[in-house]
């Protein structure tokens, strides 16, 4: 039976399981901190500047394809994107049925689909 | 669209701060918060329909012509009368007391009680029960981290 499902919740007090946890704590910690923490962060703070100053407006169809911030932004998010829904992806297939009971996952979704919808809208024409 | 995508992103935010010991204390909290008072919302809506039903009917027996919707007792915001009054009543519950149109011809005891019923029941007692529930949760929750 795995740990986290154990009956007696006393099990985590124990001086060897919080060695454990801590040990392997500390290294999926690191992983998720560099891998999707950050990555998010830049995805997050890209995203919401793009859709706050260039969705609404739109852009000049002749920069479409122009070295601005806007065009590099534009692939930083949908580069993000699909990052990140790999990672949904392999939840998916890693939970099943039960993916589908946490609402955080459908805020993923949504924003994946809504933030390569508004890229779309923004630039092409 | 836009709008929506920047809320869901601000929301996801909230999911990352359960990677930290001392932000996750306060998302597991509100998460909780929400489950506990689930039951809760269910007969917050229902007072606010009942007096917000009341008020409509008020309101349909007097003058039309004044400020905002009819008799002038609530905004007309939504097109849609039931949902003006359960905002008005929603409004109301928060302390947002829109009386200038309360002194209209006819029926104006009749307002003023549902007016006292209203702050008194919505306002005082329900939202007070609110906080206590909150504060279960918080005492709970609490218990847990330590």
């Amino acid at each position: 039976m795995a740990l986290s499902k154990a009956p007696n919740e006393s099990l985590f007090s124990t001086d060897l399981v919080i060695t454990l946890v801590d040990h392997f704590w500390e290294r999926y910690y690191s992983a998720i901190f560099m891998r999707c923490f950050i990555p998010y962060v830049i995805y997050f703070a890209t995203a919401i500047y793009y859709v706050s100053n260039y969705t609404v407006e739109g852009i000049d169809p002749e920069d479409r394809w122009a070295m601005t911030p806007e065009f590099f932004m534009r692939w930083v998010i949908l580069v993000s994107v699909f990052y990140f829904a790999f990672f949904e992806f392999v939840c998916v297939l890693r939970d099943g049925l039960t993916y589908f009971t946490d609402v955080f996952n459908y805020v993923d979704w949504g924003a994946f689909v809504l933030n390569v919808w508004l890229l779309y809208a923004t630039s092409a024409y | 669209m836009a709008a929506v995508s920047v809320f869901l992103m601000w929301i996801k935010s909230f999911y990352w701060m359960r990677l930290f010991t001392d932000t996750s204390f306060y998302v597991r909290l509100i998460r909780e918060t929400l489950y506990d008072i689930r039951y809760f919302l269910i007969l917050f809506i229902f007072i606010l329909m009942t007096f917000g039903n009341t008020l409509m009917v008020i309101a349909e027996g007097r003058d039309k012509g004044a400020a905002g919707a009819e008799g002038g007792l609530y905004k007309d915001i939504f097109s849609i009368r039931f949902l003006n009054v359960v905002f008005n009543q929603y409004m109301l519950s928060l302390g947002e007391f829109d009386l200038d149109n309360y002194e209209g011809e006819g029926s104006d005891a009749l307002v003023w009680t549902v007016f006292i019923a209203t702050t008194f029941i919505t306002q005082i007692t329900f939202l007070n029960m609110l906080i206590a529930i909150m504060g279960d949760t918080f005492a709970r929750v609490s218990e847990v981290k330590d």
